[in-house]
């Protein structure tokens, strides 16, 4: 019966959090029982088969790589947060002149030379995002060729694309921080783009760039959806992606 | 409550045994090993490229002009706007004199392409609906993709043609500022390229794919090596012929002792592929007799 299960399995988790630890004091006044076998539910809920699983097969898939790209990106991002949480200790969003320079400008060139490993986070920052954006583009094209977007997998692709509308938005927030002239030029064109919408462009313009020319607002604006809300919306989404494969399982083309 | 309707009992082994309740490889002992070998090597590369080829820092604005340019992968934005802007569209005002005016010219129509291309890979899913498939079986939607993927690259291309010494053909003002004149820009072979191009490669992708798809080769590339057939092939079984290799003619191309099968079909039977191999031992003994009379015959 389910019921008895259950009970065993509280029993379970109840003798491996005995009384008298650490573990059984937070026992008494947090539901660790239930969320450990919440846990233990799920990790037990049986998810669809693959064939790898079923035929129990071992030979070589020479077209893995392809399949290791979703993964990529994931890590990717990761180191991406690893160093951007880094540097981001040592950016300073703001255009006022020092010595000529912008600070920020001059933040990242102090990050680079005095800060300890400041060079190499950087670089590592810099690379991440090219191969996170090129990981990403591949995984789409493997899914559209294999033709993984179809029933039951729409939504998911259309997660997909938000998500690299997000990389995209991530990679030209951060390529606009340093403030140096290909970013303000960058910036530029980006802003032109977005007053060329009709009927809502400087509107538009004014919620992305802050105003409708390239200042001190704009360079706030990018810094504030580069470093908190893309990161918090990417990663939401990111798992949810995640989550939706892991319940439905990696389309199979054959 | 599978998800995947299609796929009815799939906690039924394929012997028909059931399934333990946690099928798959362990998390820690083989995914763990696994992501962390691609992770190792991710890294590596990281690194490697991080000490090598460091990014640069530019001097500050001025006010001085420049080229601007994003990233490799917005460049295709660029591309948009000067393609449309070779003068294929000329500006189109609606509700002139209104609230509502809209000019409609080359600047918001290579915007709004950008948009198109992004709308039409959101419902993408909804038109299309069939099952997951290998390209190769699906040698039209395969063909789109590339001649997709083909206009992106000239896109990109046409996006800074003008620091391409051999595509500068005008500064940068003159360009983006010229009047409309279809022919004159008909005749930019790169422009023709943009366009010609991902369509040639539509025809190239499709025309492949297609050549491939007929004949026993094409079946037998549906086999994924579950080794079914050989377990119930009576002649591999009875060790009268263990070459009688169903898997290993598939991918060596190795021909077997084509005599040595008895043609029962039991491997088509369990086969999920349905590879009729029987069908394609029989036409091969039939090839190689009528080669045989042949040469007698010519002899």
């Amino acid at each position: 019966m389910a019921d008895l299960g259950r009970v065993a399995r509280l029993g379970v988790a109840a003798l491996r959090f005995p009384g008298r630890s650490v573990m059984g004091w937070l026992r008494r006044r947090f539901a660790i029982d239930e969320m450990v076998q919440e846990l233990q539910e799920t990790y037990e809920w049986q998810l669809p088969v693959s064939h790898t699983e079923r035929y129990q097969l071992s030979s070589i898939w020479y077209w893995y790589p392809f399949y290791m790209l979703g993964y990529l990106a994931f890590i990717l991002f990761i180191v991406l947060a690893i160093t951007g949480f880094y540097i981001g200790l040592y950016y300073k969003p703001s255009t006022e002149l020092v010595d000529g320079e912008p600070l920020a400008y001059n933040s990242i060139k102090v990050m680079m030379v005095e800060v300890p490993f400041g060079y190499m986070m950087r670089a590592l920052h810099h690379w991440s995002a090219h191969m996170m954006v090129a990981a990403v583009s591949l995984h789409m094209f493997r899914v559209y060729f294999t033709g993984a977007y179809r029933k039951p997998r729409e939504l998911n692709w259309i997660l997909g694309l938000i998500l690299l509308g997000i990389t995209l938005f991530f990679g030209y927030s951060g390529y606009l921080l340093p403030w140096n002239e290909l970013g303000w030029l960058a910036g530029t064109v980006g802003l032109e783009l977005t007053t060329t919408t009709p009927y809502i462009g400087e509107d538009l313009a004014k919620i992305v760039f802050g105003s409708t020319v390239l200042g001190p607002e704009a360079l706030t604006r990018m810094y504030f959806f580069h470093v908190f809300l893309l990161p918090i919306v990417g990663v939401s989404l990111m798992v949810l992606h995640i989550v939706v494969v892991w319940i439905q399982g990696m389309a199979e083309p054959h | 409550m599978s998800l995947l309707d299609d796929k009815p009992d799939q906690y039924a082994g394929a012997a028909g045994e059931r399934l333990p309740a946690r099928v798959g490889r362990p998390f820690v002992g083989y995914e763990l090993y696994r992501l962390g070998t691609i992770t190792c090597f991710m890294l590596a590369i990281l690194f490697f490229l991080a000490a090598f080829a460091p990014p640069t820092l530019d001097i500050p604005p001025p006010d001085k002009p420049g080229y601007a340019l994003p990233d490799w992968y917005l460049i295709w934005t660029l591309g948009t706007i000067k393609i449309v802007q070779g003068g294929l569209f000329p500006t189109i005002t609606f509700f002139p004199n209104t609230p509502l005016e809209l000019r409609f010219d080359a600047k918001v129509m290579g915007v709004a392409l950008q948009g198109l291309i992004f709308l039409a890979l959101i419902i993408l899913p909804f038109l299309d609906r069939r099952h997951e498939a290998r390209p190769v079986t699906q040698p039209a939607q395969a063909g789109a993709g590339v001649a997709m993927i083909v206009l992106m690259v000239m896109l990109t291309i046409f996006g800074i043609r003008e620091l391409i010494p051999p595509l500068t053909h005008q500064d940068v003002g003159a360009f983006l500022n010229r009047t409309f004149d279809p022919f004159r820009e008909v005749s930019d072979w790169l422009g023709a390229l943009t366009i010609g191009l991902p369509v040639v490669s539509f025809g190239m992708t499709y025309a492949s794919l297609r050549s491939i798809q007929h004949g026993y080769e094409w079946k037998l590339n549906m086999c994924y090596q579950c080794g079914r057939c050989e377990e119930v092939c009576p002649t591999v079984q009875s060790w009268i012929n263990p070459t009688l290799n169903i898997i290993h003619h598939t991918h060596k191309n190795v021909l077997d002792d084509l005599y040595n099968c008895i043609a029962c079909d039991a491997c088509t039977a369990v086969c999920p592929q349905e590879v009729q191999y029987v069908d394609w031992v029989l036409k091969k003994r039939r090839e190689v007799e009528a080669a045989a009379r042949a040469s007698q015959g010519a002899s």
